[in-house]
């Protein structure tokens, strides 16, 4: 057998174990299945066989699809040849040894297998959906019978991975070994042991499990009900749905036949398609095409957070999380006890809500330090600074980072606005510096926007990057520039939707708007959630350091009378006491239509289109001017920070992604035409312009020169 | 224009008159004269075809009589339709009316003017306007001045981006033997050259020459047995805003758009179907104005889309292939010149200057100051 293949198979007494080699995780790349087929059915034909063993070399069991393969062209799977037909054909039972991950396909070949061992820390799932796809190698049709349709459809629909210990209860595996334990002689040990048992136990062969189905025709139309509102705009949930209902409706082959066309639907879906960019898009933004992929990284061991507000905080939690000990600094021990309670009340309402358990809520507290003195974060391998967002404030903290920080630790800023070199230069050591900039909730949002100064060096900043993937986050680099790349590419959409209002429309509008587009969460109510006083501060910031800068009359209007959104009870909604649906205020509405008439602006009508339009192509435009800058690597980049920092709706791709949907042509000849309408801020990028003109799509625009 | 068939008239016949600065004792008549002759045996047509005439010209109050007395015709149908140097366009939308209705079977379309060797104050006498002769406007550069301020106002349009349009002419006047200008011209001498009315030098404002010339126009049937192939006349759209610039509506934006508009629809045609474009450079801001009105970018963007050399001979569209009002002849009304010129490129006889495979063209003609718009879209058969 050559050295190199992809499935090799050994006879160990009788057993023929079947080992899947195909690093890192052994996907299922071309020559994967095929290779287990050609095992299998060697197996078979051996008589010094008895049974078999089907087991992951490396770190894994089978993590899945090679996703790279859908929508391409493919030959089609020869009938019977598929791995899971195969394995059902077997008259030797095929014992499958899980560590690792069995996802989506590699889950599927296990439940094609006769018996399933695993050990404690392997995880299976069907993550299929996660990429507006669905298990297509029977997956939907054998899960149910084994674990009953319901249970099967949550985790089909949600996509989640279920921790070994889990599938064992749910009777998905059939035994755990320990950790310890060589899981390879454990399966052998139970291929051996059933090698004489018949019949095989085959899943495709019981329905014991789908009478529950029957008790409950409902079960179905409840389930749809219950994802009508996190599946809008999707079909994968719903084929789902409809493929697991096909496995209680009809005999197993025919229900394996309905599973093929509900995935023919979705694989070349508009959601599926953006799915799998947004997938390698979070892939690619780990790339740093300036900095050397060998780059030795610091050690990061442990962490300090200076500042113990709601930032702070939640960055001490994404620490604690992921195990490193943290110390928070707050000089005032008022402050500090106030930020710690903080963090427990958003421990004990996971604890309450039942995601988090007590014990590992202790373990995270445990973790986290309270420090009122800088000189006992000195040993800290890395330092975030999440204090005020002033620059005598934040150039006193750099100063005292630089005197009490060992040398070599890295020296980070969360700040979300001011240039990062202000900071730099604030130390003796500004190639340690960078930024780190989360993204509210900070332990809730996956985004981390690393800020290159004009110092970093490059492994602070390869460090930053990795250390952000470490506490579970997605890293994103970014130059920097005024509100660096995520903020700077969101900041036109919130003029916009400000504009929009003095001409006409109401928040309850824009929202709705932007809801069905398949955002969590409308723009206006967001806005209502971190409070109207904030943007307020900023705009009056800017409107004294630029005399053509744009006010936000209405904006100001709501604040000064009050209304600083949920906090206040009122803000663009109204909000009934402990409630926290943005309810549309007809006072509003008053304020808006006497504020638009004392400054004499015409009122009009929007459509959804426009309004949909108008905030993100004004964003698309910046990203443009962005990228032309040479401050993001990638226009996919900024989709990844659309994706995970602000709720844009994952199955549309991402800002750029969506907008090549619409075409560079029709968003340049839009948003000329709204230069032309609006003045100034519409003046199209010239980046914009060359791809428009050369037909290029924003996701293979050159960026401008480097960061 | 409503009630007009698409391709039921074509230009048969074109020729210029003498150009550039002609003997004293020319008259702008004379100037007609010679075109129709011209034009006539460019098509193999004689005078006594003709039974439709149009002219117009500023140098004759009543040009019909004067012109049709000096051919010694007397045409069924004539009109003198005068409206700056649009005009022309303007005729061939009449002349197309009048053949489908069977008013004439030829018409010649005609100009002529001696405004370089008479002097413009004595070819084209302006009239007292209470809003802005107080003022003492240099006219028309300061109508068409004001229009480029505005775009470079509100479109961050730069003096540069209006110089690349005269070195683009200039480029293609190259080519053109008959061209006025002979030398090639730089972006840095366009800005650097005598300042005449900002944001315009000398080198952004059309030439002041003399010349003339006609075209004979018949209907479909006729023209496919003349002797040369015919352009045929595919749209027509016309449009009047104003006709002093302070009582123009927004000083970016012309009735082009409208002109435009309705020629294409006539046409089934869109700005990416034209194969070369002739408009109406008066000033480097028109040639801006008419590309972003008639489509070929969008508003505000035309500055950007002329730079590079886009509309210079290897460039990507091709505009004003003759070297233009700017740099080939520009005697007062230059409208006719453009549909010459647009004829010429469909019959493939343009020498140096042929734009390759080209089927369709847009004459587009602006009178007065950017006042009346009137674009025509011809085609070869093929596109019939």
């Amino acid at each position: 057998m050559a050295e190199d293949a992809l499935v090799c198979f050994e006879n160990l007494g009788g057993i023929g174990v079947i080992t899947v080699d195909n690093p890192p995780v052994n996907a299922l790349s071309p020559g994967v299945p095929e290779g287990i087929v050609e095992a299998v059915e060697r197996g078979n034909a051996d008589p010094t066989i008895k049974a078999m063993v089907l087991i992951g070399a490396g770190r894994s069991f089978i993590a899945g699809a090679d996703i790279r393969q859908f929508g391409t062209r493919r030959p089609p799977p020869v009938p019977g040849k598929r791995t899971h037909e195969v394995l059902d054909a077997s008259a030797k039972p095929v014992v499958a040894a899980i560590h690792g991950y069995a996802l989506g396909g590699g889950l599927e070949i296990a439940l094609a297998s006769h018996y399933r061992v695993a050990v404690p820390s392997a995880k299976v799932g069907l993550p299929e959906v996660l990429i507006g796809i669905l298990p297509g190698s029977g997956g939907t049709q054998r899960l149910p019978r084994l674990i009953g349709p319901k249970a099967a459809m949550d985790m089909i629909v949600s996509g989640r991975h279920v921790p070994a210990e889990e599938a064992r209860g749910l009777g998905i595996i059939d035994e755990l070994v320990a950790e310890s334990a060589d899981l390879r002689q454990a399966a052998i040990a139970m291929a051996r042991r059933v090698a004489d048992t018949r019949p095989l136990p085959r899943i495709r062969d019981r329905d014991d499990k789908l009478a529950e189905a029957k008790a409950d025709p409902g079960l179905f139309d409840a389930m749809r009900k219950s994802i009508a509102r996190r599946a809008r705009n999707q079909n994968a949930p719903y084929n789902c749905i409809a493929a697991v209902e096909a496995s209680c409706a009809l005999p197993f082959d025919d229900g394996v036949g309905r599973e093929r066309e509900l995935f023919d639907e979705l694989e070349n879906s508009a959601e599926a398609r953006a799915l799998r960019y947004a997938f390698f898009a979070e892939r690619e933004v780990a790339k740093l095409p300036d900095i050397p992929r060998e780059t030795p990284l610091r050690p990061v061991e442990s962490a300090a957070i200076i500042g113990a507000g709601t930032m702070g905080g939640g960055i001490a939690m994404s620490f604690a999380e992921f195990g490193f000990p943290v110390k928070l600094l707050e000089v005032s021990q008022e402050a500090l006890d106030r930020g710690l309670a903080r963090i427990r009340s958003n421990y004990e309402t996971s604890v309450k809500r039942g995601s988090l358990s007590e014990v590992e809520m202790n373990r995270r507290l445990g973790l986290i330090e309270p420090v009122q003195s800088y000189d006992a974060i000195g040993q800290c391998d890395v330092v975030i600074e999440a204090v005020f967002e002033r620059i005598p404030v934040k150039e006193e903290v750099f100063a005292k980072l630089d005197q009490v920080m060992k040398p070599g630790a890295l020296i980070f800023s969360n700040t979300s606005g001011i240039d990062i070199d202000i900071m730099a230069n604030a130390t003796k050591r500004p190639q340690d510096v960078a930024g780190t900039h989360f993204f509210a909730p900070a332990n809730i949002m996956k985004l981390f926007e690393v800020v290159q100064g004009a110092k970093s060096a490059p492994d602070t900043l390869a460090t930053a990057m990795a250390l952000g993937r470490k506490i579970g986050k997605i890293s994103a680099m970014a130059g920097n520039c005024d509100g660096f790349v995520a903020n700077r590419s969101r900041t036109p959409f919130g003029t916009e939707m400000n504009i929009m209002v003095e001409e006409g429309v109401l928040p309850e509008q824009v929202d709705k708007v932007m809801v069905d587009f398949g955002y969590p969460i409308g723009p206006f109510a967001t806005a209502d959630l971190s409070g109207l006083d904030i943007g307020y501060d900023s705009r009056q910031r800017r409107a004294a350091e630029n005399p053509n800068y744009r006010k936000m009359p209405i904006a100001d209007l709501l604040v000064e009378s009050g209304r600083l959104g949920q906090k206040t009870g009122a803000g663009w909604f109204r909000y009934e006491k402990g409630d926290r649906t943005p309810h549309p205020d007809p006072e509003v509405a008053r304020m808006i239509k006497e504020k638009a008439k004392e400054l004499g602006i015409e009122q009009r009508s929007f459509s959804d289109e426009e309004i949909l339009h108008r905030l993100l192509f004004a964003s698309v435009n910046e990203a443009c001017k962005i990228l032309e800058e040479g401050k993001a690597y990638r226009a996919s980049d900024i989709d990844v920070m659309w994706l995970n920092g602000f709720g844009f709706p994952r199955y549309r791709g991402g800002l750029m992604y969506w907008a090549d949907g619409i075409g560079v042509a029709e968003v340049y000849r839009q948003i000329a035409a709204w230069h032309q309408r609006y003045g100034e801020r519409w003046a199209p990028a010239p980046l914009l312009r060359r791809l428009a003109e050369t037909g290029t799509p924003f996701r293979e625009a050159e960026p401008g020169r480097p960061m | 224009v409503a009630g007009l068939q698409r391709g039921s008239a074509a230009i048969v016949g074109v020729a210029e008159s003498d150009l550039g600065a002609v003997v004293r004792e020319m008259s702008p008549i004379d100037l007609m004269a010679q075109g129709v002759h011209r034009a006539l045996a460019d098509c193999g047509l004689q005078l006594r075809d003709v039974d439709g005439l149009l002219c117009a010209t500023s140098q004759s109050r009543t040009s019909g009589l004067a012109f049709s007395e000096y051919l010694g015709i007397s045409p069924a149908f004539i009109d003198t339709t005068i409206l700056g140097g649009s005009s022309f366009m303007f005729h061939v939308a009449h002349v197309q009316a009048a053949l489908q209705l069977g008013l004439c079977k030829h018409a010649v379309i005609a100009y002529g003017s001696t405004q370089r060797t008479v002097g413009r104050r004595h070819a084209s006498v302006r009239e007292y306007n209470p809003y802005e002769t107080p003022f003492r406007p240099f006219l028309p550069s300061t109508a068409y001045a004001l229009a480029a301020s505005r775009h470079m106002h509100q479109y961050g349009t730069t003096r540069e981006q209006l110089a690349a349009v005269a070195v683009a002419a200039r480029e293609w006047a190259l080519l053109n033997p008959v061209a006025w200008e002979k030398k090639p011209l730089t972006i840095a001498e366009v800005l650097s050259a005598r300042m005449v009315s900002y944001p315009f030098t000398v080198r952004d404002c059309c030439l002041i020459t003399d010349g003339g010339g006609a075209i004979v126009m018949t209907t479909a049937e006729r023209a496919r047995s003349l002797k040369k192939p015919p352009g045929y006349v595919l749209g027509c759209g016309q449009a009047i805003t104003h006709a002093n610039i302070s009582s123009m509506p927004d000083l970016t934006v012309t009735g082009a758009l409208r002109s435009g508009r309705a020629a294409y629809e006539m046409a089934g045609l869109g700005p990416k179907d034209i194969d070369v474009v002739e408009l109406y450079d008066a000033f480097t801001i028109n040639t801006i104005l008419f590309l972003e009105d008639l489509g070929f970018c969008p508003k505000g963007e035309g500055g950007r889309f002329v730079e590079g050399g886009r509309i210079a001979p290897k460039g990507s569209l091709p505009v004003n292939t003759n070297g233009g009002g700017l740099s080939y002849c520009h005697p007062g009304m230059y409208g006719l010149f453009l549909l010459i010129e647009a004829t010429r490129q469909l019959r493939r006889e343009c020498g140096a200057r042929q734009v390759a495979d080209c089927d369709t063209a847009i004459a587009h003609g602006n009178g007065g100051v950017l006042s009346s718009q009137s674009t025509v879209i011809l085609g070869t058969e093929a596109t019939v």
